[in-house]
């Protein structure tokens, strides 16, 4: 019986089709996979079907039980008995696990003040039944991330979810959190709870899920019961695309190792590795591609790297030879590295600047005189010239970044960088979010740093664009090294084999 | 990406905008309708004296405003700074035995640590500004009273402090300084009037300042001449001025409000600005300490009571973000003598004294209101 059917779903944002024609469905009682690679759209997918995107912002049928439902809200949704799990936690720290389950629907009392005695005991039973050994007045703060993920779960129950969605659920749980998981999963179907699994993990989605549907660019491609297909289809029908003519990787010929990293470890605590063991080399003029799922420390080793991180790391890192100890971001900059962050409205830009105050930042020292006053001719020289190497499109220098364009603003973030002249320029998803036309002009910029010796590593998510442009690509899975690939033998195939290994 | 470039065009044709114009020199419009105000208020305003007396009250709260917009350009706030104005006061008054020099060396150095030891909580253990300052708030105004019995200190006679107080630079000389100050000012005005081209901004703003100057030259030249810590208040003003906007460290500052996280990221080291940030801020208040007590000729324990929020006002009216990343000294400036000039008509106009707190009150609330509307439409 079928229980949820979403059809010919499209939804658009200004300039991209996020969702094309996507259709599935699912059983009662049935754990369903959503397949596929970041920014394939399972997100933008499940916000539809949650009423994040309320009726009208997109194309297409939900049908719960065969009727069309129109969500004006997440609320409606809810009554529908449509929860959703993501996976930052929607919790309140700063309340009790009753206080959570029943957010905004507390039972009241003929006065009209909350009934706590009822709204303990109903949270008592829903613990009970998941077997959790807390008290409803526990605070949520004093719980672990897998813990808070239960109370999610409980919360889901209590509004008689039917429709379950569990966005990566396992990314932050320790293994016997997950088994518990699994647990409560399966004696949810028993009891004929749908549920919807979003996971990049393959061992996991064989363990749990019932049939998998995959999508890729905003398309759904196929759908299978789980052990009708082996896992290299899978990971086949999730990639299954050729590297069009978007990069155009300049041939370079590698020269002597720029950095080099030796048994580097990164202790999260005491006992656990948040990065263990890594070995890297970057020479130059060569793009080390670091490739991975969400998650398994990319950003955390460029970060740690780079003296951002905050934690103590063990291990050699050297830069043209000299071992070198970095501390902060300062120390980085001044051993010859630059770092642009994933995320430049949040790390990358000042917003409130303007594009020279933002391209000058790093660079101020050197553009000052001893006593510390600013030289403003070569300031705004500094400026201009970045404006006309990297075409970035802005009316002037002294334009607010806040008024540019994605593509626009990562180049003033790339200008400020490479103002600084460094020796290796580590790019953390440099492409994210930014039109086509300048991630191409990214591309060339890349090729142009490298034919002059530059060393670049490059993380991206985005598998084409690694093999695109990288000449050695180095795969990470759960804080380590899981292997490296030369430019010729990589394929999307063989990097998600190893990105998924032990996983 | 339509309405985007149709703002990004707007920008840069600005210069002939009339809303822009009244976007960037709102609060220099409100002042000057509140200068016309009180000419129908009072006659009396326009003298000379009158005028240089609201300087002479405006000077202390200036010189706060400085430091203050300083730290909140940071995204924090110094609340101690009225406190540490009575507290140095104070010190002054009991280590005037010793000399003026070790006198004036005492209350500095107390402001120095007084900085250090909120930059120790608030850069090393991360306390929220607003609470380690408050702290600060109740400590030097404790130490202030315990110091000094709870009784104000009387300052001996002292031809220096009386010359700093109330004492005025000799009206030649003061014609001298306000001549070099006007010609320099057109020299430089003019440097960066040739260097925008000629844009109407441009020519705005020189013609202003030199308006501005003119204004003050006439006014002290009728009187007695320049007020001796009126000179104090403009070098402190200046060195603000040129801090944020010639200096990498003033840059740090916005940088640092505006997004901390990518400031650290870019190498600049936010720690150790906001110590000099918060230190920079405690001298200043020992510096507005040392005036206030040699104006009124005697250091009392609860001097510079609220005056932490007067300082804030003068920043926040004068176009300061309390979240950091935005404001200017010359626009705290101005704040300060919006509030100095309020509070002298209510005084000319014979309104109940206690109104003047209702109405700062509510030119705060508008200032920042007009604020926030200008910034939306930007």
């Amino acid at each position: 019986m079928i229980k949820l059917e979403m059809k010919d779903i499209l939804k658009e944002f200004p300039g991209v089709r996020a969702l094309n024609d996507v259709t599935f469905s699912a059983n009662r009682g049935e754990v369903l996979a959503l397949l596929g690679e970041n920014g394939a759209g399972k997100s933008t997918l499940m916000k539809i079907l949650s009423g994040v995107y309320p009726y009208g912002t997109y194309e297409g049928d939900i049908l719960v039980d065969g009727q069309v439902c129109r969500f004006a809200n997440t609320r409606e949704a809810e009554r529908a008995g449509i929860a959703i799990i993501h996976q930052e936690l929607n919790l309140i720290h700063g309340l009790s696990i009753a206080e959570n389950v029943f957010l905004g629907r507390e039972p009241k009392t003929k006065w009209g003040t909350i009934d706590w005695k009822r709204m303990h005991g109903e949270t008592q039973a829903l613990l009970d039944r998941l077997h959790l050994p807390f008290h409803p007045t526990h605070l949520v703060s004093t719980l672990s991330v897998g813990q808070q993920q239960m109370i999610e779960i409980a919360k889901a129950i209590s509004i008689q979810a039917q429709i379950l969605v569990l966005d990566e659920p396992t990314s932050a749980l320790t293994e016997s959190e997950v088994q518990r998981l699994f647990d409560v999963i399966r004696e949810l179907r028993r009891e004929g709870v749908t549920m919807i699994y979003i996971s990049h993990k393959m061992d996991e989605i064989e363990a749990i899920c019932d049939g998998i549907t995959v999508l890729r660019d905003g398309s759904s491609v196929g759908s299978a019961r789980i052990g009708d297909v082996t896992r290299n289809e899978l990971i086949a029908m999730m990639v299954g695309r050729d590297i069009s003519q978007m990069f155009p990787k300049a041939e370079s010929v590698p020269g002597d190792v720029i950095l080099s990293v030796q048994n580097y470890s990164v202790k999260k605590s005491p006992d656990t590795y948040l990065l263990q063991d890594i070995n890297l080399d970057v020479r130059a003029g060569e793009v080390v591609g670091l490739a991975g799922l969400m998650g398994a420390g990319r950003t955390e080793l460029v970060m740690s790297l780079f003296g951002a991180l905050g934690l103590k790391a063990e291990g050699t890192v050297r830069i043209s030879g000299t071992r070198v100890n970095i501390q902060t971001p300062r120390d980085a900059i001044q051993a010859g590295l630059a770092l642009v962050t994933e995320d430049r409205k949040e790390s990358g830009l000042v917003l409130s600047m303007n594009v020279r105050e933002n391209t000058s930042l790093v660079s101020l020292q050197t553009l000052s005189s001893r006593l510390g006053k600013l030289d403003h001719k070569r300031e705004h020289g500094l400026a201009a010239r970045y404006i006309e190497e990297l075409r970035t499109k802005t009316p002037s220098a002294e334009t607010n970044v806040n008024n540019l364009s994605g593509g626009n603003q990562q180049k003033v973030v790339l200008a400020k960088w490479l103002a600084t002249q460094p020796k290796v320029l580590i790019l953390d998803e440099p492409t994210r979010g930014i039109d086509v036309g300048a991630k191409v002009e990214i591309y060339q910029l890349i090729n142009q740093l490298t034919q002059a010796g530059h060393a670049v590593i490059m993380i991206s998510s985005e598998l084409p664009e690694v093999l695109g442009m990288s000449d050695r690509i180095v795969v990470m899975a759960e804080g380590r090294v899981a292997g490296e690939l030369a430019r010729a033998d990589a394929t999307q195939e063989s990097i998600m084999k190893l990105a998924t290994k032990g996983a | 990406m339509k309405t985007a470039t149709g703002l990004q065009r707007e920008t840069v044709r600005g210069g002939l905008n009339g809303r822009h114009l009244l976007n960037r020199y709102s609060t220099l419009i409100a002042l000057a309708v509140l200068f016309v105000i009180a000419n129908f208020v009072s006659e009396f305003f326009v003298q000379p004296q009158n005028l240089t007396n609201i300087t002479l009250q405006i000077a202390v709260n200036g010189i706060l405003a400085v430091g203050m917009t300083m730290v909140i350009l940071t995204g924090g706030i110094d609340l101690g700074v009225g406190s540490v104005v009575g507290l140095t006061g104070v010190i002054l008054g009991m280590t005037q035995g010793y000399g003026v020099v070790p006198a004036i060396l005492a209350t500095l150095v107390c402001g120095v640590l007084i900085g250090l030891w909120n930059a120790l909580f608030i850069a090393r253990f991360n306390i929220p500004p607003f609470i380690a300052t408050l702290g600060m708030m109740t400590i030097a105004r404790g130490f202030a009273l315990y110091l000094s019995n709870g009784a104000a200190v009387a300052l001996d006679e002292n031809q220096f402090y009386e010359q700093l107080g109330t004492g005025f630079l000799p009206i030649n000389i003061s014609a001298v300084v306000l001549g070099l100050i006007f010609l320099l000012v057109a020299f430089v005005g003019f440097k960066s009037m040739r260097q925008k081209r000629f844009s109407l901004d441009s020519i705005l703003a020189f013609v202003l300042s030199l308006a501005g100057v003119g204004l003050f030259a006439w006014m002290y030249l009728s009187y007695q001449g320049i007020p001796y810590l009126i000179l104090v208040f403009a070098v402190i003003a200046l060195w603000g001025i040129w801090v944020l906007t010639q200096t990498a460290f003033g840059r740090y500052l916005y940088a640092i409000g505006g997004n901390a996280k990518a400031a650290y990221l870019s190498g600049v080291r936010v720690k150790k600005n906001l110590v000099k940030v918060y230190v920079a801020s405690a001298v200043l208040a020992s510096i507005a300490g040392i005036i206030m007590t040699t104006r009124v000729g005697s250091a009392d324990p609860n001097g510079g009571n609220s005056f932490e929020l007067d300082a804030v006002a003068a920043a926040v009216i004068g176009g300061t973000s309390l979240a950091g990343g935005y404001g200017t000294i010359g626009g705290a400036m101005i704040g300060a003598f919006i509030i100095g000039i309020l509070n002298n008509i209510l005084i000319l106009a014979n309104v109940n004294p206690y109104f003047q707190f209702i109405f700062k009150g509510l030119i705060i609330i508008a200032a920042v209101l007009l604020d926030m509307k200008n910034k939306q439409q930007k």
